[in-house]
């Protein structure tokens, strides 16, 4: 009975639901609770289930869940949308952190990739999580993608921030460390495995046959021809130049403030920043909250908000202040596009067992 | 109350400046809110005003005598400079001449805003390659006025102007490993106050200012980074004391979408240029601020191709001049 009821399988996308304390677990019921916006595949949220139906209970939301224990449950119809039950280790209250969560918010992340690892999943997309209390809880945590990056034994990934329309896609050459060390951080081997990423998962994941980037570089006036740093000269511009002759379309390196402008970005299909604070002011102002964020390089595809746990909204009934769903909504659909396009491989999701 | 005297430095003879700051010193708008002085040479002047078919009186008048200058309607008053031999103006070239009397301008004007004889400078288009040719190192005009008002070059902050947003820059033209260095707790509190003291020239009895962390997300309480913990929280935290309104370190990504604030403070120069110039293309004037002088120049450049044409429009000479205009409710 089981093949009969969706012929061609719609792709499983899991939805990991953050920090219980915050507006993750609302942003996904919100999600859930709006069929049009999950069409094209079918939504598991990952979380705990107990959890996740008191919080559509207080903000009012009708959304049948159906708890599920494993992966294979996910897998099969049901009622409703599906929840991988993780449980928690303590009752989250909405707006005040505990530490004692922390493993279980990580557990949501382990679970998540499992699945897409073994191909249950055809991608996953990550409500917000709050760093500072998981690092609170002895666990050294410095972001998803860098959580994701270890755990799929990924030597190095690349951060895109997408949003607006047409899209602006930028990428990170660094992300989330300290100013200072940035420029030491930036090597031309690292730059080089950067762009090398980039560029195909632009054509792999994303579809761009020829993916046009351009460059910023590091200092003001990117350098102004070593008046203000080195680093154009010494690494952005030999790697550039050593990646054309292999065929990739690069411009740059250009002064970040000349790049980001509408002249430029019409020939670009991303833009790779050299560190966070240079490309992302633009983007999460230009987009309006509906910016998301995708880690590129893994072997699964994942995509995220690019917004906080926003603690002091949590769990704000329906008709008040509520948290906007438009950053999950869009880091949703990008993971629906995504794995529909990879789908040809993975059309049958094997409802494989899994130990968890 | 008197209205308070802008002088208009009319920028590269040989670009679209002189067309513009005299279509905005004719602008009824701008006279309503302030007496326009230009300040280049009148045969430039001349020219550009013959070439889009403008015939106003032209009074030259002396620093000195620009407080008690009255305008009468249709003409406009001018600071006259000889910085042109007849046939050295060449419409839309590059040239060191053209280089050196941009300079000339601008500084006469710093010079009579320091003598109290303007209230502020608006600066109408330079071209950094005539300035160039004319053998002088251009950094652009914050430290350019520094030098002039003789104040060390640091002192003078450039203020990025567009929409409701002043955006302060404690570090401009310097690679990120220098600038790293040049933030300290002294510059950031000295930024935020020329920041409060700037913006009550121009009118804001009580202003609000939002600073920017160095780190991603303002280093989330010491993940990566420690510059907002041991610098910019308690350069806040002595701003605080001696009773400004300011707040953060806030992460520089979503904090210029914070409104009630009337200037956010910025570590970098690609924290404030690039949602700037993105948001606000060819919108985003310069102010100089953190010398006595109040000076801005405008938000394009001296678009040497239309130079003569009777084609360019004066509005973001007019922007700069209500921007400042303000300023003679506090000062007078």
């Amino acid at each position: 009975m089981r093949k009969s009821v969706q012929p061609r399988a719609l792709p499983l996308i899991a939805l990991t639901t953050g920090e219980p304390a915050g507006i993750g677990p609302d942003l996904a019921l919100m999600l859930a609770a709006r069929p049009a916006a999950r069409r094209g595949a079918r939504l598991v949220l990952v979380g705990d289930a107990q959890m996740l139906a008191r919080r559509a209970t207080r903000l009012g939301l009708k959304v049948t869940l159906r708890s599920c224990a494993g992966l294979a449950a996910c897998a099969a119809p049901g009622p409703g949308v599906a929840v991988l039950h993780v449980p928690l280790a303590h009752p989250a209250h909405p707006g005040h952190l505990d530490a004692r969560n922390a493993a279980y918010v990580l557990g949501t992340l382990d679970a998540a990739l499992a699945g897409c690892v073994s191909g249950v999943f055809a991608a996953m997309v990550t409500a917000p999580v709050h760093k500072g209390v998981i690092n609170e809880a002895g666990i050294a945590f410095t972001g998803h993608t860098e959580y994701l990056a270890e755990k799929t034994h990924t030597l190095r990934v690349v951060m895109m921030l997408a949003g607006g329309r047409p899209p602006l896609r930028v990428a990170l050459a660094t992300t989330h460390l300290a100013l200072k060390d940035v420029p030491r951080a930036l090597t031309r081997e690292d730059l080089r495995t950067t762009l090398t990423i980039l560029e195909a998962d632009l054509r792999g994941k994303f579809g761009i046959a020829r993916p046009r980037i351009v460059v910023a570089g590091l200092n003001p006036h990117a350098g102004e021809s070593g008046h203000m740093g080195r680093e154009e000269i010494e690494v952005i511009t030999p790697v550039l130049e050593e990646l054309r002759k292999r065929g990739m379309r690069l411009t740059g390196p250009l002064p970040a403030d000349t790049l980001f402008t509408p002249r430029v970005l019409a020939g670009a299909d991303a833009v790779l920043a050299m560190y966070h604070d240079q490309g992302l002011p633009v983007l999460k102002y230009a987009t309006f909250g509906e910016g998301i964020n995708i880690t590129l390089g893994l072997p699964i595809i994942r995509t995220s908000v690019d917004h906080g746990t926003a603690l002091d909204l949590a769990a704000t009934p329906a008709k008040a202040k509520t948290a906007d769903p438009g950053s999950l909504i869009t880091a949703f659909r990008l993971a629906v596009d995504l794995a529909t396009r990879a789908a040809p491989a993975k059309r049958k999701a094997p409802a494989r067992r899994s130990k968890s | 109350m008197p209205l308070p005297r802008i002088a208009i430095s009319i920028g590269d003879p040989a670009g679209i400046g002189p067309e513009i700051a005299l279509k905005a010193a004719l602008s009824e708008e701008v006279r309503s809110l302030c007496i326009p002085v230009l300040v280049g040479d009148r045969g430039a002047l001349e020219l550009h005003a013959a070439a889009c078919k403008l015939t106003p009186e032209i009074i030259n008048v002396a620093p000195e005598r620009v407080r008690e200058l009255a305008l009468p309607a249709g003409a406009v008053a001018l600071i006259a400079r000889a910085q042109l031999q007849p046939g050295e103006l060449q419409l839309g070239k590059l040239s060191a001449v053209h280089g050196r009397a941009i300079l000339d301008s601008a500084t006469v004007a710093i010079n009579a805003a320091l003598a109290s004889q303007v209230d502020a400078v608006v600066a109408a288009p330079q071209t950094e390659k005539s300035v160039q040719m004319a053998g002088v190192h251009f950094d652009g005009y914050p430290t350019f006025v520094a030098s002039v008002v003789g104040v060390p070059r640091d002192n003078a902050l450039l203020m990025l102007c567009f929409d409701d947003k002043r955006i302060v820059h404690v570090t401009l033209h310097t690679s990120v490993r220098k600038a790293i260095e040049q933030i300290t707790i002294p510059r950031v509190e000295a930024v935020i106050l020329a920041a409060v003291v700037a913006l009550q020239r121009l009118g804001v009895a009580a202003p609000r200012i939002a600073v920017s962390g160095l780190n991603p997300h303002a280093s989330e309480d010491g993940l990566f980074g420690d510059e907002e913990a041991q610098i910019i929280a308690p350069a806040i935290a002595r701003a605080k004391a001696a009773g400004i309104d300011v707040e953060g370190p806030f992460g520089a990504d979503t904090f210029l979408a914070k409104s009630g604030f009337d200037a956010h403070v910025v570590m970098l120069h690609d924290q404030g240029h690039v949602a700037a110039k993105a948001l606000a293309p060819n919108r985003a004037a310069g102010m100089t601020i953190g010398t006595p002088v109040l000076f801005s120049s405008v938000a394009h450049g001296s678009a040497l191709d239309i130079a003569g044409q009777n084609k360019a429009k004066p509005d973001a000479v007019i922007e700069a001049i209500k921007r400042l205009a303000r300023i003679g409710t506090v000062l007078h």
